[in-house]
């Protein structure tokens, strides 16, 4: 993890709890799994809707994710100085691959199987992924994001979570870009309100990864 | 696949695409089957490659796992013809016996198969092999070669109900024929198309038949659908793929759990997508068929939707949809069958198949229906069609005795008159005569006196003074 970014960080907390987890503290690790777990569940329950949903449950594939995530946070840079947009870039795509992986086993008529290969992780992990989806705050997360209209969840998950480039989600959902630009916005204003000091404080207003320079400035140059 | 992006910073751009092929891919599994690799790259244009990745390594994976046998016991493998989540099948030639046969294969080779797929694989065996019936798919022989399960099965020829349905609904005529009934030369389109309407309601009432066989033999099919039922080059249904029957009769632990769905959500009654732990029995099966029944008298489905959880609220909120609708022109009466078997609570289907099939047969030939009693006008109307040539004698008879009757009944009338006519003349004149018999017997001595009359006659023009 090195220093590639001027600008300064607005989320310090998120900055040390990253570089924590790295480092296998258990409190940051702890915190992490505290503060995403519910956005990848909500995420999880999005892509296994309709017949994928027999296939596996939503909270063994956040506790995969974590698993094979947590080892390999320290290739994570920030960006504009913000860790929390990168991260849920990099846990909902794992996400995303985890189920399709699970999916494939399915079609293949192979028993599926959520277990992966043992990490340097602590033991205790799996344990905190599932304090953490027992709490009132997940509760509360997933509340909000269930009582979303179906196409703000829709443009929550696949803006907001997988931060997927905005015009593909335009496409998506048969709209323009700029109106799925603000559509996202108001979604996440909506999920400030009614979950404050969550991590949608730090997604509100993020730029696209197409605003942003090809390669940002380096320092004092 | 590799689970984890390439680049933490960004996304997997195939991860999203990805994930909308296996969903495609998870539907057309539970439908009617896996399509060509050349399909789903048309549905994913831009996308040609991952489709093609993809679908081989589905397709890969059960090719690999029999890849190098030609022999499985005493059966040469000659080609892949199924495959499914409860096996592959393939086409293969008995070496005992001059005959060809459908092999289905599970393998357990890499020692991955769950104890339950296998037990379900030997139930379908044990659940079919109890059935003897032309309608329903014998098995040969079942047994373990190598850590591979096989099931030997009447090879059936033709094709599937789904693909004829498939066909005749991507025909310009959207009314052809289900079951590509020669068309008679000399026949009008009227009586092809009844032809065809017979041959489906009798095809249809051949499955429930076959269906009502393997129910009192204790066995409930639970995925019938046009995928599973196939139409031989003669027109005979064959019930293929007892891979889910249940044995009502068999006493051991179940092998799904009771809150767990299998079937095919489009063909499921209410009590199977929403299972209540009582279980379903035969009248699961007649609800699929009556939905097969729908889609074949109007080429689509019932219900558009999808989510079985949707699909459950949709069944239980209302009646099924008239086919007459989608169809019009169908009789009243096999929309009173469909209904029948559709309808969303068992208790108010038909209790068995055989019912089903009869209530088929009676709007085949005009008789009456037991879904619902008809009145006497519908039922001497049901009775003329069925006996057209003796209706229309019988409506001639009577045509011809009412003519006549009126006939008569008008000449009555006027010979009534004239002899009313006639006597009053006759009474007139013979009043006449009367008085003119009066008249003249008047002057007549013998009668009167020899004075009396020349006096009475006379005495007016004496007493009348003279000028």
């Amino acid at each position: 993890m090195g220093p590639s970014d001027a600008n300064p960080d607005p989320f310090p907390v998120t900055t040390m709890h990253v570089r924590g987890a790295v480092d296998g503290r258990a409190e940051s690790i702890d915190w992490m799994v505290r503060r995403f777990s519910s956005l990848l569940v909500a995420q999880a329950r999005y892509r296994l809707r309709g017949r994928m949903a027999a296939i596996c449950d939503p909270e063994d594939v956040v506790n995969d994710v974590w698993l094979a995530v947590l080892p390999k946070l320290e290739r994570i840079e920030p960006r504009a100085g913000r860790y929390t947009p990168v991260l849920l870039a990099y846990l909902g795509t794992t996400v995303l691959n985890r189920v399709n992986t699970l999916v494939m086993k399915h079609l293949r008529g192979k028993p599926r199987s959520t277990e992966l290969a043992p990490s340097r992780l602590p033991e205790e992990t799996r344990t905190v992924v599932s304090r953490a989806v027992q709490t009132e705050e997940h509760a509360r997360v997933l509340a909000a994001i269930d009582e979303l209209s179906d196409d703000d969840r829709e443009i929550v998950v696949l803006g907001a979570i997988e931060q997927r480039p905005r015009d593909e989600i335009a496409q998506k959902l048969g709209v323009t870009t700029g109106a799925a630009r603000v559509r996202l916005h108001r979604a996440i204003e909506r999920l400030r309100q009614r979950l404050p000091g969550s991590a949608f404080d730090e997604l509100a207003d993020e730029p696209d990864s197409a605003d942003l320079p090809e390669t940002p400035p380096a320092d004092g140059q | 696949m590799n689970e984890l992006p390439e680049s933490p910073g960004g996304q997997d751009a195939d991860a999203a695409i990805h994930h909308e092929l296996l969903e495609r891919l998870l539907e057309d599994e539970a439908g009617e089957g896996l399509r060509s690799v050349a399909a789903y790259q048309a549905m994913f244009r831009g996308h040609e490659a991952l489709v093609e990745r993809v679908v081989a390594e589905l397709q890969g994976s059960s090719d690999a796992t029999f890849e190098g046998r030609d022999r499985i016991g005493s059966y040469v493998l000659l080609e892949e013809i199924g495959r499914g989540g409860q096996g592959t099948v393939f086409l293969a030639r008995d070496t005992r016996l001059p005959r060809l046969v459908a092999l289905k294969l599970l393998s357990n080779a890499a020692g991955d198969l769950g104890g339950t797929r296998i037990e379900r694989f030997r139930r379908e065996a044990q659940a079919a092999s109890k059935l003897d019936h032309p309608g329903i798919c014998a098995v040969f022989e079942t047994g373990e070669v190598d850590d591979i399960q096989f099931l030997a099965m009447r090879h059936v020829a033709g094709e599937s109900l789904a693909m004829h349905i498939a066909r005749a609904a991507a025909a310009t005529d959207a009314r052809s024929s289900i079951l590509h009934l020669p068309r008679s030369e000399t026949s009008s389109t009227r009586t092809t198309r009844r032809r065809e309407f017979d041959a489906t309601l009798h095809f249809i009432e051949r499955v429930a038949r076959a269906l009502h066989v393997a129910h009192e033999a204790g066995i409930v099919h639970r995925d019938i659908k046009p995928g599973n039922i196939m139409v031989t080059p003669e027109g005979e249904p064959v019930v293929l793929d007892f891979g889910l029957a249940r044995d009502l009769g068999d006493t051991a632990p179940g092998l799904t759990r009771t809150d767990e769905v299998f079937g095919t959500p489009a063909y499921m009654a209410l009590e199977q997508l929403r299972p209540s732990g009582r279980g379903v029995d035969r009248r699961a099966d007649i609800y699929a068929l009556g939905v097969t029944l729908f889609e074949c008298l109007t080429l689509q489905r019932p219900y558009a939707l999808r989510n079985p959880v949707e699909l459950a609220d949709a069944i239980e909120r209302g009646q099924a949809p008239d086919p007459r609708d989608r169809s019009p022109g169908l009789p009243t009466d096999l929309a009173v069958v469909v209904a029948c078997a559709m309808a969303s609570r068992p208790e108010a289907r038909y209790q068995t198949a055989l019912e089903f099939a009869d209530d088929l047969r009676a709007v085949r030939e005009f008789e009456a229906i037991q879904a619902r009693p008809a009145g006497a006008l519908l039922k001497s109307w049901r009775w003329m069609q069925r006996n057209p040539g003796v209706a229309i004698s019988l409506a001639l008879v009577i045509l011809s005795l009412s003519t006549a009757l009126v006939v008569s009944l008008v000449a009555l009338d006027e010979a009534a008159f004239e002899r009313s006519v006639a006597e009053d003349e006759a009474r007139h004149r013979g009043d006449l005569n009367e008085f003119l018999r009066l008249v003249l017997e008047s002057p007549n001595p013998h009668l009167m006196g020899p004075d009396t009359s020349i006096e009475a006659f006379a005495r007016p023009f004496e007493q009348t003074p003279r000028e």
